[in-house]
């Protein structure tokens, strides 16, 4: 019931960035396919009726309450005030700590979303923003030491544990096989080399896409859900809630039955291979591995082709003569 | 928006640079059939690409190579490797050994005592050949005199057996010149019990103060020479032992660790002269008898561990009187040792005691109706396998005496050569075979109770044996002279085996480049290097308790550093193997970056030369 | 028969309070037979020898092990207990443990110890060292009893022996259990070199390797402990050795002739006629030891060497081999041994001369209406198993049964799990099962008090203590879910898919005041957990990063690369090439061509 709920606000404030539109049009940049979209409803509805989402619904994990506090975040800053979207960003940093990569583009989303006539600087905007965040994330930590009795030693246990991935449970990402198998000498190492491939996208992205910080914290989520240390089928679905925004590209995006495709296959025999080498013990871990290995490749390339539609959508913004012709990169 | 304006000015910057930048493409496009070429590229994506291109580079220097140089750097503290292998290579201290000898002449004028000194001094220079080691005499006042004899005696009373090494540790041998009844020649007589050597001279024999040599002198340089002859030989014996070894390991080190150059011809001279010096001073066979001793004694250790078991065949003897004994017999002789090693002491009785399967057992000789044990059996005589003569825990060796009865019907039990019925085990300590005593009423009470008398030769045997394993000398018949012997030649060989314990960590250090040095090892090598420098100084000196405390503390320092366990912790991991983990992922990660870092750099290059160009067109 | 089992009760708790009285002698040894049915026979040694505590700091050891001595002072340790024990008690046919469980061990090695230490830390170095000092004396790998093995008991053991009241504080109880130890000859050898008679003499000479590890099970202990004489005398260090197994007889007596098992002809089979099929070829086998002919020698492979000479030479602690039998069954005796039967009908001793060999024959039971030895039954039943199938999850369940009919029992139940065995304690469940309706059955009423350490990965493992009480005549099933850890491919043993084992559970029954409480074991557990595949370090390594490389590089392409139009870049190098190539073989078809023209205008000419 409590999940219902939960996944309930997350669709409503889903609902609110679709309404905000920010996703085809801002301040600083308009698509010219703005008036191609679902109505709120429609999004909110795929996101509470995808399949994922049910899943995760009936399977009650603590990731729902992150995904519902980085949707109102978002929601928040697309309505452009900054301090609910903070603290609320703050609660899922503090809840799960990858989050806290989301910072920039939520900036700069608040930044282009105000609707104010004289506008803050994005200076103020920072400021206000990284001190409503600090503060909260004191004062939750605070309050956690307080909770364990003057300890810190929930630190070590919890973000501890998001950091130097002790738990290597199977799950449908790519670290747990992989630090099952690295020698301990470079555990240390490729443990800080993977936590900066997914720190490493930030800057780039929400350089390179300055003026739709929206679609930067889609593609960061979509990046998240597939190398994060624990993901599992729940940021999938957050991925997913917030695809539909972007509906007037995905006409230009390139290889759209190819990762369906490929997502399908991964979702459907993952399971069955899990089965196999858990349950059944007829087959070993192998299996399961490799279904990771699809199902993350088919994730990264829904990321990148989005990616390219949403750059060409922008470009296409830029040279209007090119709608619709053949393209290369060169 | 400063932001905006800032963008709008490297806009109107780089656009004229831009299209520079591009004509290469442009003449590219040229040449091909299509005469459409693409517009210039604006300025503001470029700018956005450097950024990106930047921000992921930012991340890879700012956080990645801290990364990479945190978690897989080997930490390696800082060594002195260059004293240390001085000291292995003995250059840093030669050890010396003035000793001081007082004499003492209550009877004589000082003038005189003065004239005889001088002339004994002299006499001793000229038969001492072995610089290292050299007497040299002092006068003493009388008072102190009276006042340490009478604590002599006092401690005599008190405990037996004296060893006044603490508060004369100065004097090396105290002469007492004492007039005994003229025209007979001197004599001089060494107290067995406290180092003084008592000369009784004839009055006439007193050197008048032209002579330059008198008969009474030359005697007391000879008695000196005589009691310190074998100290000289078991140091020079020492020395020159280290110095050859200590050249030894520094030519291997030059080979092992490549560095040729520098280190081996000093070693090398320096051991030669220090052996060429040393060879006069020794003569084979006492070379041979020194090697002999020095192999069959223990390595030195502040502490030793002796136990005392008792073995019997049979179910009998099954106690023996063990408190009293080591009480009355051993506690002495420890207690006078006491400032070389501690000891601590446990006891054990075991019965069911059978020989090994390998020895042959004894047999019988019908003409000293006697059980017999051939001199070959006696190596295979400790049954290992079945005795539990574990070496106790902790950090001290164990010495093992054993006391072995013989069943009755096996009794006497002798070694079958020299009829004898203890040995020395080199090393690892003694065996004593005690026969019951013949006289029916005794054997009746031994038969299940061996009490302290009983015990008393297995006991003095004990002590001999624990002595010569300790590498005591034998010659000077006075135990304390022999025990302030003892130090002096263990702090000198503690010197040496410290300084190549360090030489071999140098060398170690140098040759394996791989492995991790802890700060712990740097500065227990600090500690052995200081306590070194101490040791030698109070050694030239001639303080030589001191040394040896320092000496101790310098070789215990010396082997924790080379014997640190984490040293050897980190896994060798091959470096092809290194390549398979890393290349997969960065290889293709790292190409692009490369690539487009590259092309930034050139195309800033490039405006940069055409801003030159323009410049010096202008 | 209850008369006969209160007589027995009675006798056996003479040898109880014998083996447990004030020491008088400095050396005792007893060894107590007792036939269990169908034919087994519980064979328990007891050696005990002890020093003066004075002695003792002195390092005067006379029949105290030097070895052991050394090790216990080098540790600080008070009080020690080790277990090498094999097999399983059959408490339903074989009734009540001997000496009440208290000198038995789980499957595998045991052990657990008094520390002397200011601080916790200090305690765990001490302990270290024990445990590796142990392991060099006894050829056992207890040194692998590291931080994630050991376990401080809160409710489950009491200090045994007398300690005085400024050393209590400063005690701190560890337990450590190794249940995958194959416990074996080499544990043997050093146990025997422990004893002043060594095998050589007295009862140890009766213990045989071979015997020994055949047995259906036996369990070797060591108890190091202070007992300090209520007559204010000084104070002493009793240690006490004990080897307790139960042989098949027919096993043991087959070994002799004939190792490999063949069928026996038919005249040999006893056969139960009362069968209704009973007859010449259709046979019943009976098997029972009661009136079956076995002695010392044929069980043991030898007879006993005499006695050890170190005991009492007269008393009751003299008498060195004592047997539960009834005294109407004649036992024919080696010449020289006195035989001494005690009040009660089942419980005769032997006086052993020092240096003579002993032997006795139980001839073949002579008439039917011989009783045979009752058995004392046990408070309790325990049986331990897992439940769920699947390597990603499981269930713990514990079967604990009170056959009295009229007394409930109450007993301290604990667990030591290893850290990959990750335990939900919310699922805990006692539940009551064959309950009459009105007893209580819910787990409040059940479950007294929990002691609950939960375990850090790789750092130590779960403790659970549960004081709980089972109703008269009713079974309670304790059980409990746990998800399997998956563990790093170092982490496994060379066997990984063999499984862990889990340390047996020991059950604490509380009894009266006055009495030494009474110990069960269960069963050690076989956990198999998932495992991967050890063969592909650098596959997976070059898989996955070939993964993520492939997603870095697109979208790193993406953002770096710049949009034009297809027609607007030149052709790519390629097409170039083929054009070019075209072109040339165009023109060296043409000249070709060219000069064949040529000479077709000469032939003109």
């Amino acid at each position: 019931m409590l999940y219902i709920i939960v996944d309930l606000l997350s669709a409503s404030s889903l609902m609110q960035i679709a309404d905000t539109g920010a996703s085809v049009s801002s301040r600083v940049f308009a698509s010219q396919r703005k008036d191609v979209r679902w109505t709120s409803a429609a999004i909110g509805a795929a996101f509470l009726f995808n399949p994922f989402t049910i899943a995760t619904c009936i399977a009650r994990p603590t990731s729902v309450f992150t995904n519902c506090a980085i949707l109102t975040a978002v929601a928040k800053a697309a309505t452009s005030d900054i301090v609910p979207a903070m603290l609320a960003l703050a609660l899922s940093s503090y809840l799960s700590l990858y989050p806290i990569l989301l910072i920039p583009p939520l900036i700069l989303l608040c930044h282009d979303q105000q609707t104010a006539t004289k506008p803050k600087t994005i200076v103020q905007v920072t400021t206000t923003a990284l001190t409503t965040l600090v503060s909260a994330l004191t004062a939750l930590i605070g309050v956690s030491y307080v909770l364990t009795g003057g300890s810190w030693e929930f630190l070590s246990s919890t973000y501890g544990v998001q950091l130097l991935l002790p738990d290597l449970t199977p799950n449908v990402g790519l670290w747990w096989y992989f630090f099952i198998e690295m020698f301990d000498s470079f555990r240390e190492f490729f443990l800080g080399v993977f936590w900066l491939h997914l720190a490493a996208y930030v800057g780039g992205l929400s350089i390179r896409l300055r003026n739709q910080p929206l679609f930067v914290i889609t593609c960061l989520l979509g990046i998240f859900a597939i190398f994060k240390p624990y993901p599992s089928i729940s940021d999938t679905s957050l991925f997913l809630a917030l695809l539909p925004l972007y509906r007037h590209v995905f006409p230009l995006m390139r290889y759209t039955f190819f990762t369906t495709s490929v997502i399908l296959y991964a979702t459907l025999l993952g399971p069955a291979f899990y089965y196999l080498w858990i349950y059944a013990g007829s087959g070993n871990a192998n299996f399961f591995y490799a279904i990771t290995l699809v199902w993350s490749l088919g994730l990264s390339v829904v990321v990148a082709d989005l990616l390219f539609a949403v750059l060409r959508d922008e470009w296409e913004v830029e040279r209007p003569d090119m709608k619709g012709k053949e393209v290369r990169q060169i | 928006m400063p932001a905006e304006e800032k963008g709008a000015l490297e806009s109107s910057a780089t656009l004229n640079d831009s299209d520079g930048a591009f004509d290469p493409i442009d003449g590219v496009v040229t040449n091909v059939e299509t005469p459409k070429k693409p517009p210039p590229e604006p300025a503001e994506s470029v700018r956005i690409r450097t950024l990106v291109v930047f921000s992921f580079w930012a991340v890879v220097i700012f956080l990645g190579l801290p990364i990479w140089w945190k978690t897989t750097a080997i930490y390696r503290a800082k060594l002195p490797l260059k004293d240390m292998m001085e000291w292995a290579d003995g250059k840093a201290c030669r050890p010396v050994f003035p000793l001081q000898i007082s004499i003492e002449a209550p009877f004589l004028q000082e003038l005189d005592a003065q004239h005889l000194l001088r002339t004994t001094q002299h006499a001793l220079d000229d038969h001492n050949d072995f610089s290292a080691h050299h007497l040299r005499l002092q006068l003493s006042q009388p008072s102190q005199l009276v006042n340490a004899t009478a604590h002599v005696e006092g401690k005599f009373a008190g405990m037996g057996v004296v060893g006044p090494l603490e508060d004369q540790e100065h004097v090396a041998l105290l002469v007492r010149l004492l007039p005994g009844e003229s025209g007979s020649p001197p004599s001089a007589i060494l107290q067995s019990y406290s180092p003084t050597l008592e000369v009784f001279y004839p009055p006439n024999q007193i050197p008048s103060a032209s002579s330059t040599s008198s008969p009474l002198a030359s005697f007391i340089a000879s008695k000196l020479q005589e009691i310190f002859a074998e100290e000289q030989a078991m140091i020079a014996y020492i020395l020159s032992t280290g110095a050859s070894s200590a050249s030894a390991q520094t030519s291997g080190s030059s080979g092992l660790a490549g560095h040729a150059s520098q280190n081996p011809q000093p070693a090398q001279t320096s051991a030669r002269e220090s052996r060429s010096s040393l060879i006069k001073a020794l003569p084979a066979d006492l070379q041979a008898n020194l090697a002999r001793r020095t192999t069959r004694s223990l390595k030195y250790s502040p502490t030793y561990h002796l136990t005392f078991s008792l073995f019997t065949p049979g179910a009998a003897p099954s106690s023996w009187d063990i408190e009293n004994a080591i009480e009355q017999y051993l506690s002495p002789l420890l207690e006078s040792l006491s400032p070389i090693s501690n000891f601590t002491i446990d006891t054990q009785v075991q019965l069911y005691a059978s020989f090994s399967p390998s020895v042959r057992g004894p047999e019988f000789d019908p003409d000293i109706n006697a059980w017999t044990l051939p001199t070959e059996d006696l190596s295979g005589f400790i049954n290992a396998a079945e005795w539990p003569l574990s070496p106790s825990i902790g950090g001290a060796p164990t010495v093992n005496f054993i006391l072995y009865v013989p069943s009755a019907d096996r009794s006497p039990l002798v070694v079958k050569e020299n009829r004898g019925n203890s040995w020395l085990i080199p090393q690892w300590g003694g065996v004593m075979i005690l026969n019951p005593p013949a006289s029916d009423s005794l054997a009746a009470q031994t038969a299940s109770h061996l009490s302290d008398e009983v015990l008393r030769p297995a006991f003095l045997t004990f002590s001999h044996q624990l002595l010569s394993l300790l590498g005591t000398p034998q010659s000077p018949p006075s135990l304390p002279l022999r025990l302030l012997t003892l130090s002096r030649v263990r702090s000198a060989s503690l010197l040496l085996s410290a300084s190549s314990t360090l030489g071999s960590l140098a060398r170690l250090t140098l040759a394996l480049p791989s492995i991790s040095i802890p700060r712990a090892v740097a500065v227990s090598v600090d500690r052995t290097l200081s306590h070194l420098h101490d040791a030698c100084a109070s050694l030239r000196e001639g303080q030589f308790q001191r040394a040896l405390e320092n000496a101790r503390i310098a070789e215990a320092e010396a082997e924790r550093g080379f014997f640190e366990k984490s040293m050897v912790g980190q896994v060798y991991f091959p470096d092809e193997h290194k390549v398979a983990v890393y290349l997969p992922l960065l290889g293709p990660v790292g190409v692009p970056l490369v690539i487009w870092a590259a092309k930034e750099i050139k195309r800033v290059w490039r405006i940069w030369n055409v801003g030159r160009a323009g410049g010096a067109g202008r | 028969m209850t008369i006969l089992a209160l007589s027995f009760l009675l006798s056996s708790l003479v040898v109880f309070f014998a083996s447990f009285a004030s020491a008088s002698a400095d050396y005792h040894e007893r060894l107590l037979l007792r036939p269990l049915p169908p034919s087994s026979l519980l064979a328990s040694f007891n050696f005990r020898s002890n020093a003066s505590s004075s002695s003792f700091e002195q390092q005067n050891f006379r029949y105290f092990p030097r070895s052991l001595g050394q090790i216990l002072q080098h540790a600080n340790t008070r009080e020690l207990h080790l277990r090498f024990s094999l097999g399983r008690w059959d408490a339903e046919s074989w009734g009540e443990r001997p000496w009440g469980g208290t000198r038995e061990g789980g499957t595998g090695v045991e052990l657990w110890a008094w520390v002397e230490a200011v601080s916790d830390e200090e305690a765990d170095a001490r302990w270290l060292t024990l445990t590796n000092a142990l392991s060099g004396l006894f050829c056992a790998s207890l040194n692998f009893i590291d931080s994630t093995r050991t376990i401080r008991p809160v409710m489950s053991f009491q200090p045994s022996g007398h300690h005085s009241n400024s050393t209590i504080p400063n005690l701190h109880l560890l337990h450590g259990a190794l249940p995958r130890e194959p416990v074996c000859t080499e544990n043997l050898t050093p146990f025997l070199k422990l004893l002043p008679c060594k095998g050589k003499a007295g009862i140890s000479s009766l213990l045989d390797g071979h015997k020994l590890f055949d047995a259906s099970w036996q369990s070797m202990s060591i108890d190091v402990r202070p007992v300090c004489p209520e007559d204010g005398s000084e104070c002493i260090l009793e240690i006490d050795q004990t080897v307790d197994m139960v042989l098949d007889i027919e096993r043991s007596k087959r070994h002799r002739d004939n190792p490999i098992p063949r069928p026996r002809p038919a005249e040999e089979l006893i056969c139960d006629p009362t069968k209704p099929y009973a007859s010449d070829e259709i046979c019943y086998p009976l098997d029972s030891a009661f009136d079956q002919p076995w002695s010392l020698s044929e069980v043991f492979g030898r007879p006993m060497k005499g006695s050890c000479p170190l005991t009492e030479s007269d008393g009751e602690d003299s008498e060195a081999v004592c047997i539960n039998i009834s005294d109407q069954r004649g036992i024919y005796s080696s010449p020289g041994a006195v035989e001494h039967k005690y009040p009660g009908g089942f419980f005769r001793c032997y006086k052993i001369l020092d240096d003579a060999e002993f032997d006795f024959v139980i001839p073949k039971g002579q008439s039917e209406n011989i009783p045979s030895t009752p058995l004392d039954h046990p408070l309790l039943y325990a049986e331990r198993s897992f439940t769920g199938h699947g390597q990603e999850r499981g269930g713990v369940q514990t079967l604990l049964t009170n056959p009295s009919h009229d007394s409930p029992v109450e007993f301290v139940y604990l667990e030591s799990l290893p850290w990959f065995m990750k335990t939900y304690l919310h699922t805990l469940r006692a539940k009551l099962n064959n309950a009459d309706k009105n007893s209580p059955s819910d787990k409040e009423s059940l479950i007294k008090e929990i002691y609950y350490r939960p375990a850090l990965d790789r750092h130590r493992g779960t403790q659970l203590e549960i004081r709980m009480l089972v109703p008269a005549a009713s079974t309670v099933t304790l059980s409990y879910d746990f998800e399997k850890a998956v563990l790093r491919y170092t982490e496994y043993p060379p066997d990984a898919n063999r499984g862990f084992d889990v340390a047996p559970a020991i059950i604490k029954i509380t009894t009266p005041a006055g009495k030494p409480p009474l110990y069960i074991r269960t069963t050690s557990l076989l956990l198999p957990l998932p495992t991967p595949d050890f063969s592909m370090p650098y596959n997976v390594i070059i898989l996955t990063s070939t993964v993520m490389a492939l997603a870095f590089g697109s979208i790193f392409n993406l953002l770096v690369r710049r949009f034009v139009a297809a027609d607007e870049v030149g052709t790519s190098w390629h097409l170039k090439a083929s054009k070019r190539i075209a072109g040339k073989i165009r023109g060296l078809t043409r000249r070709v061509r060219r000069k064949g023209k040529v000479e077709t205008e000469a032939k003109v000419k």
